[in-house]
Parts: C-alpha cells; structure tokens; sequence
C-alpha cells in the first residue's frame, strides 16, 4: 500500500488535549470585532453548522468501505491510484493503478486470485484448512494468514515478484506444483523466465535472518531467486531489521542490522544500519560498550550529516552509561563545537556529569 | 486531519494547539462562505495551510530576536507508528534543515514531500500559481543541497572512512527525486 511520510508522522493527541483545544476555538470565537454586530448569534449558528458539516462528513463524505469482490467476476483498476477490494472474510485486496485481477474461487476453503496485469497488496485473514493461492506468470503463491505482495513486470509478464510483510508463503511452481521458494516476513523475491521447472526446488530458507538467502548449490543456479547484487542483498537486509523491530524482535532486527554493516560497508545504508544498531545495543539491551562500538562506526561509515550527528550524541550517551565521563565531556565538547544549534544540544548538555 | 497536517508543517508540537484553534476559528468566522459541504475537508485544509504560513513567518521573526526556538518531532513516537529507518532518517534530515527556511518555501515543501500533494493542489491551498509552486520547491531544494553541503565542510568524513565508496546523497532523497511525483 502506498504510504506517504506524512501517514508517520502523526502528533500525541489526547482527550484532554482536544477538549482543550475546544474550549480554545469557542473563546476566539467570541472574540469579535466591533463593527460585527451579533457576534455571538453568528457563533452559536456558525458552530451549529460546523459541527452538522462534521458529522455529516464523518458519515458521508468519506470514501465509502471497500467493495466486496465476487466469484467469477473480474476487476480493472482504470483508476489513478491504488484500488481497494474485501473478500468476505475480511481480507483486503489492494490493486495497482490499470492493474487486473480475477477472482476464480471464493469458497469458505478455498480461494483463487488470478493476476494478470500489475500488482495485488493483500492482507490476508487467517483461517485455518483454508487454501489462498494468487497465481501470477508461471507460479502460485500459496499463503495462510498473511500481508504480502505480488507483482508482474510491465515488460514481461512471466517475471513475478513477490515481497512479504507479514506471515509466510509458499510459492510454486504452477506446472510441476515443487515448491520454488518459501519466503517469510521481510522477504522479497523474483522469479523471471529463464529460471523454471526443470531445476530442482530450492532448499528451505536460512532461520537467521542475517544469513544470506541459501543457494541451490547442487543444482547451480539458483531456482528462482534473481542474482542478488550486494545493493539488493543490503536492502533486504535493511528490510528484515525493519520487519524484526516492529515485530518486537529486537535481537533478530540488531543481527540484520550488524551484518548488513559489516558485510555491506560501502553501501550507503551502512552507517545508518550502525545507528540503529547502536541504538538497540543501548536502549533494548543495555549494551554500553557494544552500542558505543557501534555509534562510532556509524559516524566513520555514513556521509549522511544527520546520521553523524546522531552518532555522536549517542557516543556520549553510551560513554556515559560506562561511566567515561573524560571521554564523555570531549565527545559532548565536539558536538557542541561542530552542532551548536543541533537537535541534541538540549540533551547533550546534561550529560557527562554536567547540570 | 487538521491537528495531523498542523503539526507537519510546523516541525513539532509547539505552536500546535495555537494553530488548531486559529484555524478552526477563522472558519468559523468564515463558514458562510462555505457552498459546497462536500468540499469541507479541503476547505479547512487551505485555512490550516495559510494561517500556519503567517504563524511561521511571524515565528522565524521572533527566533530572529531570540524569543522563539523551533519545535522538535518527537522521534521515538514516529518509530512507534510504525516508520522504517529510512523513512525515519528521511524525516529527521528534512525537518532538520527547514526550520531555516521562509514560510514561502517551507510550507509548499512540506506538502510535496510530506503531504505528497500535487502541485495543483499546492497552488490551490496556496491560492497561487503552479509556476509560482515550482520555482518556490525547486528554490527550497536548493537550499537544502546547499544546507547539506555546508554542513559536511563543517564535518568532514574521518581519516580512513568508506565515505568516498558510497552513493549516497545526504540530500533527503525525496528532495532530489524530481521525477517520482505525480504533477496536477
């Protein structure tokens, strides 16, 4: 689904708060010009209307709830954005703008999506023998309860690419019915024409997110999975540890997190992968020393001045917490030299013994 | 909408109970002019957009003589909405550099790359045109590459870094993609 930065960043807003806010509109209002007669008429018609203007935005004026697809039916997307569609377990099916998706099946066991133009997002209710396949090029992707994605390439439609958020899923291949690749959240994966059914099926995935996807050794190449370039393979790295965090799994998205720092040190998410790292180190762990490892790698590794900046205000944090309050004050002397105006400098101040 | 969209273009929680309530008064004052209920939502959206341009012009005054500091995001509440870190860092640098920035500039920034809207819908909350629009984004994102670069002369990498192998543009990358928006 497409997000805008806008839909992250959203104020603390409390009942407290909005009852304030409230009482704050009605003593504006009644603050009227002279030379407006009947002010406090106009405020009570005014707020009359602006509340009945609410409501009956609140109750029609939003886009109506997603239509429900139907056995057998088709449907184009000839919007200009995303589309979206629920199944009648509660399922939702986002399609792409000129996207085209047939639904064959929509029985209680089992469901048949059928891409044929696009890419389907799908949050996929859980329910247990029931069987939820979206065939797209030559594969089916076979989930249980899930959030994932699947794409088919404008330029050659047997090229699918399927991302996964949520949950677990099981593609196959369509003619042979061996299983191509089990992916699980924070995986992506693309299967193009040259790779099909005559290689055998790929091995089960790495458990370690960090690890890097398995290969089909015996066989050669690699069934289904595209040549993964090291940008690709530190994306998906990036990716896992974003999944991992919100998942609460702070020791998996700290191990995505450091490997792709390691392994990926010239990419341009490595300091940034530091950064992160350090932070779980100090915040989820209470690792001081292995968080200001981390902070100090992240202020050599990254060009980005926000992520230095950040670096080195968490290095004085840590060195606090170590009880190095020499080292503390120099690193708090730097930033304050090089960042007077910076976001920390409140914060920094404070530290290393100081206020 | 109105408390979501005040925040994010004020960079913080300063001020925004102050725009909240300016602005909701202001439509009040001005619900006669209101002639199609359907369009309410954006009309309220305009009045957010303009009031918060004068708040921010009237506030870079004062910081001017010291007697405002910019607001901050709070940051670890962003990460709980779920953000990535890239989306995170994305946020952070943008916010960083624009609290310097005139009203002018700022607030159509803003909605572009936050608010992702059309450049027809910026002239519209605006009330300007769409060549106006585009001259003040493109001259605010001048300003940010040049906030960036001054900013890595005043730091330079460290001795021996793999800052020279990557790709990166500290730029927020929003600000120096032209081309993934959608144009009215």
């Amino acid at each position: 689904m497409a997000e805008r930065l806008a839909d992250k960043l959203i104020p603390p807003l409390t009942a407290a708060r909005l009852a304030r806010q409230w009482r704050g509109i009605e003593q504006r209002s009644q603050r009227r010009p002279w030379w407006r007669p009947g002010g406090h008429f106009r405020l009570v018609f005014a707020t009359g209307a602006l509340l009945a203007a609410t409501v009956l935005w609140l109750a029609f004026g939003r886009a109506p709830g997603s239509p429900e697809a139907v056995a057998g039916s088709a449907f184009d997307n000839v919007g200009a954005g995303p589309a979206s569609l629920r199944l009648v377990d509660g399922s939702q099916v986002e399609v792409s703008p000129s996207g085209r998706v047939e639904f064959e099946a929509l029985a209680g066991d089992n469901v048949e999506l059928v891409l044929s133009r696009g890419w389907v997002e799908l949050d996929v209710t859980h329910v247990p023998t029931r069987r939820f396949v979206v065939r797209a090029g030559d594969v089916d992707v076979v989930v249980r309860g899930t959030h994932f994605r699947v794409e088919l390439s404008g330029q050659n439609p047997t090229v699918v690419k399927v991302a996964v958020t949520r949950g677990k899923v099981d593609v196959l291949q369509r003619r042979t019915g061996t299983l191509a690749k089990q992916l699980v959240a924070g995986m992506t994966w693309t299967m193009g024409q040259s790779e099909l059914p005559s290689l055998p099926a790929a091995p089960e995935p790495s458990a370690a997110p960090s690890a890097p996807p398995p290969e089909a050794a015996a066989s050669g190449k690699a069934l289904g999975a595209a040549e993964r370039e090291p940008e690709d393979d530190a994306k998906r790295l990036m990716e896992l540890a974003d999944a991992a965090r919100l998942r609460g799994q702070s020791r998996e998205a700290a191990a995505a997190l450091d490997s792709l720092r390691k392994r990926h040190r010239g990419d341009a998410r490595a300091g940034l992968a530091a950064l992160e790292l350090g932070r779980l180190r100090l915040d989820a762990f209470r690792d001081a020393a292995g968080a200001l490892e981390a902070f100090r790698d992240a202020a050599r590794l990254s060009a980005s001045p926000a992520v230095r900046e950040d670096a080195l205000a968490r290095q004085a944090q840590a060195l606090e917490m170590l009880g190095d309050l020499a080292e503390c004050k120099r690193v708090q002397s730097a930033y304050l030299a090089r960042y007077p105006k910076g976001i920390h400098s409140a914060s920094i101040t404070k530290r290393c013994g100081g206020n | 909408m109105v408390n979501g969209l005040a925040y994010r273009l004020l960079g913080g929680d300063a001020d925004l109970d102050d725009l909240v309530q300016e602005s909701f008064a202001q439509a009040l004052t001005c619900l006669d002019r209101l002639q199609n209920i359907e369009t309410f939502p954006t009309w309220l959206a305009t009045i957010v957009v303009r009031t918060s341009h004068k708040m921010i012009r009237r506030r870079r005054l004062m910081a001017r003589f010291g007697l405002w500091r910019p607001p901050e995001i709070d940051w670890e509440q962003v990460r709980s909405q779920g953000a990535t870190t890239e989306q995170l860092l994305e946020l952070r640098a943008l916010y960083r550099l624009i609290h310097d920035m005139p009203a002018d500039l700022r607030v159509p920034l803003v909605l572009r790359h936050v608010e992702d809207k059309s450049l027809q819908e910026i002239a519209d909350l605006l009330g300007s045109s769409i060549a106006t629009v585009k001259r003040r984004i493109t001259k605010a994102q001048q300003l940010l590459e040049a906030a960036v670069r001054d900013e890595r002369e005043l730091s330079p990498p460290l001795e021996g870094s793999s800052i020279e192998s990557q790709r990166e543009h500290a730029t927020p990358r929003r600000v120096a993609n032209q081309g993934r928006h959608r144009d009215g």
